[in-house]
């Protein structure tokens, strides 16, 4: 009966099969797409911010817009950019990595992408409304409750909607709604990916067989498992405080801002790790094959990696030194702090082990993944100083951290992203990037970034805060800002170069072969891009790096034959429902509560149909 | 501009570095340098900063130069070419987790004694202050020599000065980088920051945790002066402005009439006892307006009161009545006076008064623990005389509740027929007892959050609720 209703997709062209389509790799350039659009909106925010920021006293943004503009900078690009963007390569990469089909639940997959785009637009319908959140990325109580950030009052859907079944929209209340969809999202794929990894491993591949790619989306998955339920906690008890008249944060009542704070950064620093991880991965791919050497010292780096993963959970409290925890926790954190950087430390010298010696080719890929060395290690050191309490007394909140996690997440995730993309480009979309452009990309980018990053560590030393709209001149801070904003406009030309190269790029005519870069993991066995059904015949793993093993010792390799039938799992418009269903039970929170239940009802008859779909080979 | 700094550089090479690179004029230099410690707390940090700077510069080396050299040394010579496939060196693998443990003790062991060190605050010759953090300035206040001052905090050189911080709303962070590491100021959690000032001078901080607005706005200084000269700005701190000139005078009877009073408390004055806004005591003696953004001259003080909000954006100073500009100039030249000298006559609260027979305020100082039964006492009796209590309104409550109490005021809301124990609770606590801001039971139309308490006038009580059962 439910296919009755809805007619059974079948296309393999056009909107509504990128609308139902529950393959991997579709569904991983639908990820990386909308990760690269919002980045550049991200992007555009952080050239508002420096603009602001060129010169002292400016008035170029209203203190209010200020504060929004790094509020939804900083929300934007780490759950809207640098996740999904991960994500992506989890989606696409994995499953060719262990020789499966794709994913264990496919439909399920969809979904999680399907939620992130439309949690992350309707956390950008705040723009249309005119109501920012202007609470900063992680949104400290007291400043959240409607006593701080109260709604105004008057709904969007005013007219229409009776008011009694209306709540006033807020800022405050985009930033918690847009947070709790993101985080579902990465929560429902997490539990996709762990399962897949853990089940779906081709025939001898076993865990110490792996790449360590597809080793650090393992301990990814199992750090989103883990702590985003503490972030979606934290979450709802600020939009009972906010909705219905719960007293979570409300300090007259007894409430705890440091309840808060513990909430959101048990979350909020696995969240890091969340974010580096992968990159780490996939600079891990990219050093073995550039130097045409195995990764040095493989069992220390998923050891390592594992690790970070697990200390992570110890280390939160390194973002509250300045609370008055007392001196006992203030120690102990600190302590866990140091011990993390000892398997990072690690990681570092096992990578430059792995170039020492071997036969270097420096493609952009290689070039981004050196610099990803680079400036992940200087992210690193200014974190080590911060990881002791007296000196972070100087340091936190002002533009010293700034620098630390720009150059750990711009100089370490983006550019090991950028590494990812330049190595993976020829396997999704069949045409090599250009070498040329992509060298004036990279130290383009690498000037760039160091110019407006580096000059952060002096205005830190000078004693400027974070968050401020504007700054008096005589404090020294004129020139770095000077500088810094400089640097962001010739950051910004560089991802012009950047879109450039994709543009021309895709249009050239020479298409890529399966294996472009005498690569070592199985995702390059197969054609680029590979065929719906990834393996003619699921392949049999014989050894760590078994495509370079079968191709230069033991030399068993044969190419896939060109065209085989397999039976595949059919596209389905029943995740668009379901994850439209879940939006608008979120959006009942921003603009009238009727919309909740209307979600419900959506994602229930959603989940009827999707329960009980015909499977049609 | 200080002295330089030869005990520290003597204990520390890299402070000389850090010299170097202030001298240099490449960073450093400024006014909220965080390498320029000018207190004990300051200068630990410094020596802790220091050391990890050499390790890091340390590692920083050797990273850069191997992947240098690996960069260089291992190009591609030939077209396909395949090198030996090393896996890995347990020796070296051992040697790069070792030798970076080491170095961390080196670290962890001055940081813990740096935390706790920073823990224990002496009690001996300390300076004990509070520093309350509002939206978007602060205020500091002597429990010992109880005085109080808003935005710049005088200390004595020399002596230990132990700072107790909290919020009265959002979350902000005490910090004058110069000479010490930064305390959140937390609302329901009261923090402790401790420091000795080793030098003479004037020392800038800024809020540092985001709080809304106008939190690049919120700053404050604190000046350290020697033992003499802080007491005898403890003394200023004791006594309201004495005008002396007609504009003066002119002002002090505005900031009465203009309901400035509301918010606004000066030391010595029995009725300017608010305490949502900036103590304005002494203002003559600070270096700037509005929390460190204006210099303090006053053009600049009339124009902040005309239109605080076009010089600090979103700030919550909210007139009771508008200010034209010539009486903006009068409040100005009142507030800028000179502060009586200490020794002289107390002032007479009366002559503080509105143009109105003054008896009901004037009693204020006298209340004790006995006048509480009394007032309840008087109370069962259905006593309170209305036309007291209509001074005590005309001459407070005005400023909020407006000159009619049936209608809402310019702050506050209307209050005719408020029973005496919603009238006790208000102005007994206003909106600082969360248990006790109401009476059990109540609730209230509004979350005001502006209500200041006014236990001076806890004789008036029943006089206020005979007069507002009806105003006319």
């Amino acid at each position: 009966m439910t296919e009755a209703v809805l007619p059974h997709p079948r296309e393999n062209y056009g909107l509504s099969s990128w609308l139902t389509t529950v393959d991997h790799k579709r569904i991983g350039i639908l990820y990386g797409v909308t990760a690269v659009v919002f980045a550049c909106v991200g992007g555009i925010e952080a050239m508002l911010i420096r603009t602001q920021l060129i010169v002292p006293n400016n008035t170029f943004l209203s203190p209010d817009l200020f504060n929004a503009m790094f509020t939804m900078h900083g929300t934007t690009m780490i759950f809207m950019f640098v996740m999904p963007l991960n994500a992506a390569f989890f989606n696409y990469i994995v499953p060719l990595q262990i020789g499966a089909r794709d994913v264990a639940f496919p439909r399920l997959n969809a979904l999680s992408y399907w939620v992130f785009l439309f949690g992350g637009l309707l956390f950008h319908l705040s723009f249309v409304t005119g109501h920012l959140p202007e609470v900063g990325w992680f949104g400290y109580a007291n400043i959240t409750t409607k006593q701080f950030t109260p709604g105004p009052e008057v709904g969007l859907l005013g007219s229409v909607i009776p008011k009694g079944l209306q709540y006033p929209v807020s800022g405050t209340e985009f930033w918690i709604v847009g947070l709790q969809l993101l985080g579902l999202a990465s929560l429902i794929a997490s539990i996709n990916f762990i399962v897949t990894i853990l089940n779906l491993r081709a025939p001898g591949m076993t865990p110490m067989r792996m790449p360590l790619f597809t080793w650090v989306t393992l301990i990814t998955n199992f750090l989103l498992l883990l702590a985003l339920p503490v972030i979606t906690v934290a979450l709802f008890q600020i939009l009972l405080d906010r909705h219905f008249g719960t007293r979570f944060y409300d300090i007259g009542a007894g409430g705890t801002v440091m309840l808060w704070q513990h909430l959101f950064w048990v979350f909020g620093h696995p969240e890091v790790y969340i974010l580096i991880l992968p990159p780490m991965g996939m600079v891990s791919e990219v050093l073995p094959t550039f130097s045409r050497k195995p990764l040095f010292g493989y069992p220390a780096m998923v050891y390592a990696s594992a690790a970070i993963a697990f200390l992570g959970f110890s280390v939160w409290a390194h973002h509250m030194f300045t609370t008055g925890m007392g001196a006992m926790a203030t120690a102990i954190f600190s302590a866990a702090t140091m011990l993390i950087a000892i398997p990072t430390g690690v990681k570092i010298f096992n990578w430059i082990s792995t170039m020492w010696g071997g036969s270097l080719r420096m493609t952009t890929a290689m070039w981004f993944a050196v610099g990803f060395l680079a400036e992940f290690t200087i992210g690193g050191l200014s974190g080590i100083m911060h990881a002791s309490p007296p000196i972070d007394g100087q340091h936190q909140d002002t533009y010293f951290v700034v620098a630390h996690f720009h150059y750990v997440l711009f100089g370490g995730s983006v550019f090991g992203l950028f590494a990812g993309l330049y190595y993976w480009f020829p396997k999704f979309s069949g045409r090599l990037l250009s070498e040329p452009i992509g060298k004036v990309h990279f130290w383009l980018t690498a000037i760039g970034f160091n110019l407006t990053f580096f000059p952060m560590h002096f205005l830190g030393v000078d004693g400027m805060p974070r968050r401020i709209y504007t700054y008096a001149p005589g404090f020294n801070l004129e020139t770095w800002n000077f500088w810094s904003s400089i640097g962001a406009y010739i950051t910004l030309l560089s991802a012009l170069v950047f879109f450039y190269n994709v543009f021309v790029s895709l249009r050239g005519r020479q298409k890529a072969p399966a294996d472009p870069w005498d690569a070592r993991t199985l995702e390059w066995a197969i054609a680029s891009p590979p065929p719906a059904y990834n393996f003619a015949s699921l392949p049999d793993v014989q050894a760590r790096d078994d495509f370079w093993y079968r191709k230069h010792e033991a030399k068993t390799f044969k190419p896939e034959p060109e065209h085989v039938h397999v039976v595949l799992p059919n596209p389905s418009y029943w995740p668009l429902i379901v994850g439209a269903g879940i939006t608008l039970m979120g959006a009942g929170f921003l603009f009238a509560y009727v919309l909740t239940f209307i979600g419900v009802a959506v994602t229930l008859v959603g989940a009827y149909g999707w329960s009980f779909a015909k499977f049609e080979g | 501009m200080s002295k330089p700094h030869s005990d520290t550089i003597r204990k520390s090479p890299l402070a000389a570095f850090a010299l170097a690179a202030v001298l240099s004029g490449c960073f450093g230099d400024g006014l909220q340098s965080t390498i320029r410690p000018a207190s004990d707390n300051a200068e630990i940090i410094q020596h802790v900063y220091a050391l990890v700077t050499w390790i890091d510069i340390a590692i920083f080396l050797v990273v850069f130069v191997l992947l240098g050299v690996a960069l260089v040394r291992f190009r591609a010579k030939k077209e396909g070419e395949i090198p030996a496939q090393v896996h890995g060196n347990a020796v070296l693998e051992l040697l790069w987790t070792i030798v970076p443990a080491v170095l961390l003790i080196f670290i962890a062991v001055p940081t813990w004694s740096g935390i706790f060190r920073a823990a224990n605050a002496p009690r001996e010759n300390a300076v004990n202050v509070q520093a309350v953090g509002k939206q978007w300035f602060w205020e500091f206040v002597y429990t010992d020599q109880k005085v109080v001052s808003a935005n710049e905090m005088h200390v004595p050189v020399g002596r230990p000065v132990v700072v107790e911080t909290f919020s009265k709303d959002v979350i902000h962070s005490f910090w004058a980088p110069r000479l010490f590491g930064k305390m959140d100021t937390m609302p329901g959690k009261v923090n402790h920051v401790w420091f000795t000032p080793k030098e003479t001078g004037m020392f800038y901080g800024q809020c540092a945790e985001f709080c809304g607005t106008s939190h690049a706005n919120m700053r404050f200084r604190i000046i350290v002066q020697s033992e003499a000269e802080f007491q005898a700005w403890v003394q200023r701190q004791k006594s309201p402005p004495r005008p002396e000139t007609d504009p003066a005078k002119a002002g002090e009877q505005l900031f009465l009439a203009k309901g400035c009073i509301a918010c606004h408390a000066i030391e010595g004055s029995p009725i300017a006892r608010g305490t949502i806004g900036p103590s304005l005591t002494n203002l003559a003696d600070r270096t700037t307006l509005a929390s460190g953004i204006l210099d303090n001259t006053p053009e600049n003080l009339a124009k902040w009161i005309r239109a605080p909000q076009e010089l600090k954006p979103g700030a919550l100073m909210i007139l009771p009545i508008p200010v034209n500009a010539e009486e903006a100039t009068q409040l100005a030249a009142y507030l800028m006076s000179k502060p009586a000298p200490a020794a002289a006559e107390a002032p007479k609260a009366a002559a503080l008064l509105p143009p109105k027979p003054a008896a009901p305020a004037a009693k204020a100082p006298a209340a004790t623990k006995a006048a509480a039964p009394k007032s309840v006492a008087a109370a069962k009796a259905g006593g309170g005389d209305a036309g007291k209590g209509k001074q005590v309104y005309m001459g407070i409550c005005f400023a909020c509740h407006g000159p009619d109490p049936g209608k809402d005021g310019p702050i506050g809301p209307a209050i005719t027929g408020s029973s005496r124990a919603l009238i006790e609770a208000r102005v007994m606590h206003g909106n600082l007892n969360f248990a006790k801001s109401y009476p059990p039971g109540y609730k209230p139309k509004r979350n005001t959050q502006l209500m200041t308490p006014f236990p001076n006038l806890q004789e008036q009580i029943d006089d206020l609720a005979a007069y507002l059962k009806n105003p006319n």
